[in-house]
């Protein structure tokens, strides 16, 4: 028979490890999302790079890879926990925003947007890790730091420089939640 | 009355069960991904698995991923049910 403080530690394990499980289990789930976007960073930053002239088109057809990859990994995962469900939700929302401010409220100067944009979705990411963990807030903050140093030094070589920092970042980072232990 | 329920007691399975838990219904987890949610040894985990499954608590399957063996794990109904008894027979305790 158990006493008290027994059955109060073993009820501390029980929270504990469902905690980190369910930390570790939506680093796996989501791993692959960051992974997919990872790429359409690096393939829609060269494309802008080496033809600047048709960029819009390039971002258009990668993000609608992107969005259309991840709409058909989520109907796939559509039992997911709540909790995940949440942070889709908070991306959506800051999204939404993200488009609201483009159109209507940002001076359009060269650079702006990009930059803008990913701080957005990054400050997203790290919305995220407040509840999912701080793996999330890692790479968040990582990219921002990278996109706004190359904005202010090294503007000429944003696009080169986002392709392999920014998506290069995305893609280990998203192997580093896949793998997360 | 729920009732404490021997074979989960023990901390190790006690730490798998509250893992496999968190799992959907009927979703498999990879040893490997296991082992790092419950932070055990290989041989330590296998031990206790085999134990969780001669009490059909856990199922586990080892199949072939090209040439790559891999074992999986899940939590039966029966193991989920048994695992909530033992819960709240923990609570009952601290409510006494």
């Amino acid at each position: 028979m158990l006493n008290k403080q027994e059955a109060e530690a073993a009820l501390n394990q029980i929270e504990q490890t469902q905690r980190r499980s369910i930390e570790l289990i939506g680093y796996w789930r989501s791993g692959i999302y960051v992974q997919i976007w990872g790429v359409v960073w690096i393939v829609a930053y060269m494309g802008s790079y080496f033809l600047p002239e048709v960029s819009n088109i390039i971002w258009l057809i990668c993000n609608g890879f992107g969005v259309t990859a991840t709409a058909i990994l989520s109907l796939r995962d559509r039992n997911n926990a709540q909790q995940e469900k949440r942070l889709a939700w908070a991306m959506v929302v800051v999204a939404s925003f993200g488009l609201l401010v483009s159109y209507n409220l940002l001076a359009h100067r060269p650079g702006t947007l990009p930059v803008f944009w990913t701080c957005l979705i990054m400050s997203a990411y790290i919305l995220a890790g407040l509840w999912a963990g701080t793996r999330w807030i890692v790479l968040g903050a990582a990219v921002i730091a990278i996109s706004v140093a190359t904005y202010f030094y090294f503007m000429p070589w944003f696009d080169l420089i986002m392709a392999f920092a920014g998506g290069g970042g995305l893609l280990l980072g998203g192997t580093w939640m896949a793998r997360a232990k | 009355m729920a009732e404490l329920d021997e074979v989960i007691h023990q901390s190790t399975r006690l730490r798998i069960m509250a893992a496999l838990n968190v799992l959907k219904k009927g979703e498999w987890v990879e040893f490997v991904r296991l082992k790092a949610l419950i932070e055990a040894s290989d041989g330590n985990l296998g031990a206790h698995l085999d134990t969780l499954a001669r009490a059909d608590y856990v199922e586990i399957d080892k199949q072939f991923v090209g040439k790559k063996p891999q074992t999986r794990i899940r939590a039966t109904v029966h193991g989920r049910h048994a695992f909530k008894q033992h819960v709240t027979a923990l609570r009952n305790l601290l409510e006494i």
